[in-house]
């Protein structure tokens, strides 16, 4: 490479850079939440120097809840967070002219005083509400390490309000345990999803950057241990259907993305993609649109990313069979949507083993799925997929906990020994291919007509781990 | 500090070597913790740099030259180089070493805002790496990208290999606040969005199982495979997705309308001009105009109209600039697949290349832009001659070139008539194209026009223009010049008109140069007439070959003042010289 082409590069990047960005929606929330910063902290000045009636609050009150109105329309719920000397509206940073600190800090006392991080707006407040807030964070503060307590408690006048603790940044490399951590990754991405599904459903404009995010935390943790995406389908930690749905296509994306070799990047947007490729379904009861439905809510997000544009084609492809020549993206989604809506538990519906139903996919390579791709979640997955529940040759049941592991061991997976007298609980780990000369896997089991709970095992499994 | 409007070209224009320098005093510094602090002040600068200039700008390429030679030599001794970031300081092993407490300029106070909290740049350190970091800096410069990425995602994405950032990663809950909030959760809960439970059915329908077995995929397709994400394949991803927009278009269920999708028209058009992807481009100019010749839904009554918007956005200066510089520089040749964009964009390409031009400051733009020109000027060479009588400064001195290179019946008699415009620009291109054009009276009668109007180093090229010639024609023309004017022509301009008449005159013009340096009369010693005149014929005659010539100049000296004097003896070791060379 040299200076020129160097430059060039720069210069292309930038340029794309600058189509990348919603100038307008940025402009706009910079600018109102500007606003809604230093009209809250003057509120709660003039609370503390008049009465509750008096005329001075009238104008701010009423600036201040169109503010918050418009702010509303906008992002949807308005999070306020204050992290060191600087706030937060949604992520986006308020800037300050240098003079102009000292007003952005005055607030955050007045927050600290009742040790609150931040305030989360559900909905626009009417000026009565507003003042009545104000004046509840004039107010001196509660009992020291109830403040916030407290204070939340006299907040049921005060309309559609969440006080949050202290923030602080979290720094790379100050990272819990990977399984805690993909599990508070998985809690965390729901919610997520829930704000991210909401405000897409009330027509507001898509922000798919905290999923980016949640889904970055996702590649690293399961680069740890890709098992943890085969288990997803099947593990219910008391979410809906359509949260764990979304959330299992992720994982199991980015699973395969993973054995494909794709860039971290690519992964990224890959998993961006699984987050929001049921969006549709928000607006749309036919299965036959929601594809086209989905494209159609996140194609209001503006401004040029290569991550959208993949985002939107395989929102739109995800259900193609591969005679249509779906992208890449639409492909994997393809295996990863239809092996979690086989195996995961569905009232009414009866459950399929994820061996069968991995077995079924199989069988539809080349027509329904891509080959080379599917040969590639066969090797992740493994001949018996993590979940599947084993009889023995020794006559014993166990649950499978890894996944494909190379040719060698692609039938003889890492298994727990499960009771048959007590099918709640799970023994010592046994890796099959140690022990092939006297312990084989017979045959799939369907847990339901055991009346085995794979869920319930594999989330002991996996929670002790 | 001028700070140039985006797009407005390639030229250099003055920067100053060091735009955002630190404030510690590398003097005060031990030599290896100086040297890292000027490496980081050329980092601020470039960083900036891209803010405040054209990124295509030669100061921008000194800059960078610069500070990867800074970087390289730096790591290979240091081998490692950790930078603690703090929000106004760097410090590298405890010392500060870029300190700058402008907000606006301090790289330390961006980085720290953005969440940076160390930086460590390993020895390999290499072009593409410092490429990717100077983007992301630049790109958090200009505070762009705030829906898709963000600086820890961009940093994530860069996936560095000699060069290890800790950043912030996210806010969260401090510790105290997770466990006050399991104590007591704060006031009203969330409200929630049910997805609803059967979002992912129906069940696929699918064959009977069959057994999988481990199948290896050989390494090549899994390339192949990989290859579908890479930047190359965009364009086709882009219009894949217009596709699918076009048939939601022609869906009366889905009664779409175009103005709800034209910005991703707009966006994916944009992208493809940036990165100079033609073929697509043209593909998607095909697409809308398909589009706008097939009949109006009746749910998208306006259609039309906004696809027209979009075409005509797509023809709008910005548009055509990018086009115009969509061809590497050091290329310069007109890609077919560049008119073809044109045709579909352009009612008027001549006049919409041309509105470009007047503003076009980059060399190798406006040279593929002339090229244009010239493509449709052969159909259509009155528009570029209207458009020339319109224009002035370098347009014109653009479309008189085109004007030359379209050539045809006339073309040299238009050049040359432009003699006498009053436009420096359009005179440097007049003499330029005439000096590549065959000899002729229209072009020599310019040649005399441009010398009579012109002065200093213009007029100089057009004696020496003349002078190759080889028409004598021109010897009474500026004989008569010099008469006019012997007064003031400066001694060296004497001499260069002198020596150009010599060579056109050749020995036959001997006697003419002669009388010019004939005794005064009376009886004071010196030449008749100016010394300018005199100076004149002197080199004149020192340009002539033979004897007669240098016993002209003999006798000449015999008479001469001192003044003449030394300019004969001049014009006779020329003659010397040339005659033993």
């Amino acid at each position: 490479m040299s200076v020129d082409s160097l430059q060039r590069g720069l210069q292309r990047a930038l340029t794309r850079a600058r189509q990348a960005d919603d100038h307008l929606l940025a402009g706009r929330i910079r600018e109102q939440g500007h606003r809604l910063v230093f009209l809250f902290n003057g509120l709660i000045r003039i609370s503390r120097l008049y009465n509750a009636d008096n005329a001075a609050f009238e104008e701010p009150a009423r600036e201040l809840s169109d503010t918050l109105a418009s702010l509303v329309d906008l992002l949807g719920a308005v999070h306020l967070v204050c992290v060191e000397d600087q706030v937060y509206i949604n992520d986006v940073r308020i800037r300050v002219q240098p003079h102009e600190q000292e007003v952005l800090s005055g607030l955050i006392e007045e927050l600290e005083r009742h040790e609150i991080g931040g305030i989360s707006f559900h909905a626009a407040l009417t000026p009565p509400q507003l003042r009545s807030l104000a004046r509840l964070m004039s107010a001196p503060p509660g009992t020291s390490g109830r403040a916030r307590a407290e204070l939340a408690g006299q907040l049921a006048e005060a309309g559609d309000v969440e006080l949050g603790g202290r923030y602080r940044f979290r720094v790379k490399g100050e990272r819990p345990r990977t399984f805690l951590e993909h599990g508070e990754i998985q809690r965390r991405g729901a919610a997520v999803l829930r704000d991210t599904l909401g405000s897409l459903a009330a027509h507001r404009v898509p922000n798919p950057l905290p999923i980016r995010r949640v889904v970055i935390d996702l590649v690293d943790s399961l680069k740890a241990d890709p098992a943890h995406a085969a288990a997803v389908p099947l593990r219910r930690p008391g979410r809906g259907p359509g949260e764990q749905h979304l959330l299992s296509v992720c994982s199991l994306s980015i699973q395969l993305g993973q054995a494909l070799g794709l860039s971290d990047a690519a992964l990224s947007d890959l998993g961006v993609t699984a987050m929001l490729h049921d969006v549709g379904r928000v607006q749309e009861s036919d299965w036959n649109r929601h594809g086209a439905a989905g494209a159609r809510i996140l194609l209001h997000q503006r401004g040029f990313h290569e991550g959208k544009m993949r985002r939107l084609r395989a929102v739109f492809e995800h259900h193609q069979p591969i005679a249509e020549r779906p992208s890449l993206f639409a492909r994997i989604l393809h295996i990863a949507d239809d092996y979690d809506v086989l195996i995961a538990p569905r009232p009414g519906l009866p459950q399929i083993p994820p061996a069968t139903a991995q077995a079924s996919m199989w069988a539809a390579r080349g027509t329904e799925y891509d080959p080379d791709l599917m040969a590639l979640f066969v090797q992740t997955m493994g001949l018996y997929p993590p979940g599947s529940l084993l009889e023995l040759s020794d006559g014993c049941w166990a649950v499978t906990v890894s996944g494909g592991r190379g040719p060698e061991r692609f039938a003889w997976p890492r298994v727990r020994i499960v009771s048959r007298s007590d099918v709640t609980t799970v023994a010592e780990e046994v890796d099959l291919y140690e022990c092939r000369d006297r312990l084989r896997p017979r045959r799939v089991v369907n847990p339901v007509s055991q009346g085995v709970d794979v869920a319930q095992l594999l989330e002991a499994v996996f929670s002790a781990a | 500090m001028t700070q140039q409007v985006e797009g407005q070209g390639a030229e250099p224009l003055p920067i100053p070597d060091e735009v955002d320098g630190g404030e510690v005093e590398g003097d005060r510094l031990a030599p290896r913790h100086q040297r890292v602090s000027e490496l980081l002040t050329k980092l601020a600068t470039t960083a900036r740099s891209f803010l405040l200039y054209d990124p295509g700008n030669a100061a921008i390429h000194r800059f960078l030259s610069s500070l990867l030679e800074t970087f390289l030599t730096t790591l290979r001794d240091e081998r490692r180089l950790a930078l603690a970031v703090r929000p106004f300081e760097l410090h590298f092993e405890g010392r500060v070493v870029y300190l700058n407490h402008d907000r606006e300029r301090s790289l330390a106070f961006r980085l720290y805002r953005d969440g940076v909290r160390t930086l460590t740049f390993y020895e390999g350190f290499q072009w593409e790496e410092l490429a990717r970091l100077l983007e992301i800096l630049s790109i958090r410069y200009t505070s762009i990208r705030q829906r898709e990425d963000d600086m820890v995602t961009l940093l994530w994405r860069a996936g560095f290999r000699h060069l290890e950032v800790v950043a912030v990663e996210g806010i969260v809950p401090d510790e105290r606040s997770e466990a006050e909030e399991a104590a007591a959760p704060a006031s009203a809960a969330r409200p929630a969005l049910a997805l609803p439970d059967d979002m992912d059915l129906p069940r696929p329908a699918l064959p009977p199982p069959v057994g999988p077995t481990w199948v290896t995929v050989p390494e090549e397709r899994l390339e192949s495979l990989r290859a579908e994400v890479w930047g190359s394949a965009l364009p086709g991803d882009c219009l894949a997705l217009l596709e699918h927009l076009r048939r939601q278009l022609a869906d009366p269920e889905a009664m779409l309308r175009f103005s709800e999708v034209a910005h991703i028209f707009q966006e994916v058009r944009d992208y493809l001009l940036t990165e100079h992807h033609l073929v697509p481009l043209k593909a998607l100019l095909v697409f809308l105009w398909n589009l706008a010749n097939e009949e109006q839904p009746a749910w998208d009554l306006g259609r039309h109209a906004v696809i027209y918007d979009v075409l005509d956005s797509c023809g709008d200066r910005p548009a055509i600039r990018r086009l115009l510089r969509s061809v590497p520089p050091d290329e310069r040749q007109l890609r077919p697949e560049l008119l073809k964009v044109l045709d579909c964009i352009c009612p008027d390409p001549v006049a919409a290349v041309a509105d470009v031009l007047s503003e076009e400051r980059s060399a190798a733009a406006r040279a593929v832009g002339r090229q244009v020109l010239e493509h449709y000027g052969v159909r259509r060479p009155e528009a570029i001659h209207k458009r020339f009588l319109e224009a002035d400064g370098q347009l014109a001195s653009d479309l008189l070139r085109v004007i030359g290179r379209i050539g045809g019946e006339g073309s040299v008699a238009f050049i040359a008539s432009q003699s006498s415009h009053p436009d420096p620009a359009v005179q440097d291109e007049v003499l330029w194209q005439l000096g590549r054009m065959p000899y002729s009276g229209s072009v020599g009668r310019a040649l005399l026009e441009i010398f009579r109007r012109s002065v200093g180093d213009r007029r100089s090229r057009v004696l020496e223009m003349i002078a190759r010639t080889h028409d004598s024609r021109f010897i009474d023309h500026l004989a008569e010049h010099v008469d006019q004017h012997g007064g003031s022509l400066s001694p060296d301009e004497a001499a260069q008109i002198g020596r150009v008449m010599g060579m056109l005159g050749g020995e036959a013009s001997v006697d003419r140069w002669q009388e010019w340096l004939r005794p005064a009369s009376g009886r004071r010693r010196g030449l008749e007439g100016p010394l300018p005149r005199i100076i004149t014929a002197a080199l004149a005659l020192s340009e002539i070959p033979g004897e007669r010539a240098a016993e002209a100049l003999g006798e000449a000296f015999d008479f001469a003042d001192e003044g003449s004097q030394s300019w004969i003896l001049g014009a006779l070791a020329q003659r010397q010289r040339r005659r033993t060379a």
